[in-house]
């Protein structure tokens, strides 16, 4: 992967907020706005989309006419299969956007918002963690975020490549309801 | 060749789930990006890959992700496997969580003529039985989804309690 300079309005507005912004190149051809401190690389939009429960709303009319299809009319329903995988694509939708918006709360609840000022906290957040993998064991790392109101529990994975910078690769901010 | 972790550096909508290989997905439905492994395992089911199943499995014996993976998982196992979820079902309703037990209500509801058979009538009865556990005021188990579930299956309460402790004995 390569990184250069990218310019997009919320990599400025971290920028201007002093963090150092870079472009990475996935290997899909993908290019991920990373913020990059050290040999740590935070991808932005897991922590502005995913934990800021941007992550785009399903169809829920939809979802609704399509399950009351297949529970009053199943043969109808099976008849055209395509209704089957939309309610299964709305379905994935339906969970990744609930779980957006339960990160959401989850941070809300120790007095953290979806200001710039919040995501940078974050993110210095998990840089912190990131320093702190071991490159023979990429695993899930728990740590304690804080905010004005609380402390919240976060889990992240950290991948690390040949040349020794370490991204995250994935983050999980449990909730304090149930866990099961 | 792409590496599977190089592919975690991505959001869930930057990945072309159809274009991946089933071993690829499978791999990304087992990782700990939560989003992905939603997204990937629900392209195994859109496939009907036979990955779905074993993956969905995992997940849901394993205790892997959260419980909106798991009650994915749930549903794709359902699809592809009813007699294998619903023997899942009955091992998590005497102790599962409410957000687990709204998703077993939700597919209950769905799939309704699945559950007509004496062992789907026993499992929802257990349902019903545990919603007793839960206040009123209560956000999850979701009210609108209660309150469909024992407008639908209410009357398991009471008359078909007899044969279904007949049944546990």
């Amino acid at each position: 992967m390569e990184a250069k300079i990218n310019p997009t309005e919320l990599g400025t507005k971290l920028q201007l907020q002093g963090l150092e912004i870079v472009d990475v190149l996935a290997p899909n051809g993908k290019i991920v706005l990373c913020a990059k401190e050290g040999l740590v690389l935070v991808p932005i939009d897991k922590v502005a989309i995913y934990v800021m429960g941007k992550v785009k709303k399903y169809p829920v009319e939809e979802l609704k006419e399509l399950q009351e299809l297949k529970q009053t009319d199943r043969k109808n329903f099976e008849a055209n299969a395509g209704n089957a995988r939309r309610l299964k694509e709305i379905k994935n939708l339906k969970h990744s956007y609930e779980r957006s918006q339960e990160m959401f709360a989850s941070i809300n609840k120790i007095g953290l918002g979806d200001s710039v000022n919040d995501i940078i906290v974050i993110i210095r957040h998990l840089f912190a963690v990131g320093k702190e993998v071991d490159v023979q064991s990429p695993v899930r790392h728990p740590s304690k975020l804080d905010g004005l109101l609380g402390t919240l529990k976060v889990l992240s994975t950290w991948a690390v490549l040949p040349d020794g910078m370490r991204y995250l690769s994935s983050i999980n901010i449990i909730p304090k309801m149930e866990t099961a | 060749m792409i590496n599977v972790n190089e592919l975690l550096i991505l959001t869930d909508d930057q990945i072309d789930y159809p274009s991946l290989s089933e071993n690829m997905l499978e791999q990304l439905a087992l990782s700990e990006e939560l989003f992905i492994a939603t997204s990937a395992l629900t392209e195994l089911s859109i496939r009907n890959s036979p990955c779905a199943a074993s993956v969905a499995r995992e997940i849901l014996c394993q205790d892997r992700g959260d419980y909106h993976l798991q009650a994915r998982a749930l549903e794709v196992l359902f699809e592809v496997n009813p007699k294998q979820a619903m023997y899942l079902i009955l091992q998590q309703v005497p102790t599962c969580g409410a957000f687990m037990l709204n998703a077993i209500m939700e597919l209950i509801l769905e799939n309704e003529p699945d559950f007509k058979s004496e062992a789907g009538l026993f499992l929802t009865h257990l349902v019903i039985e545990r919603l007793a556990e839960f206040d009123e005021k209560t956000t999850l188990p979701q009210p609108e989804v209660k309150s469909i579930f024992l407008k639908r299956f209410g009357y398991l309460r009471t008359g078909f309690a007899a044969s279904v402790h007949r049944l546990a004995a």
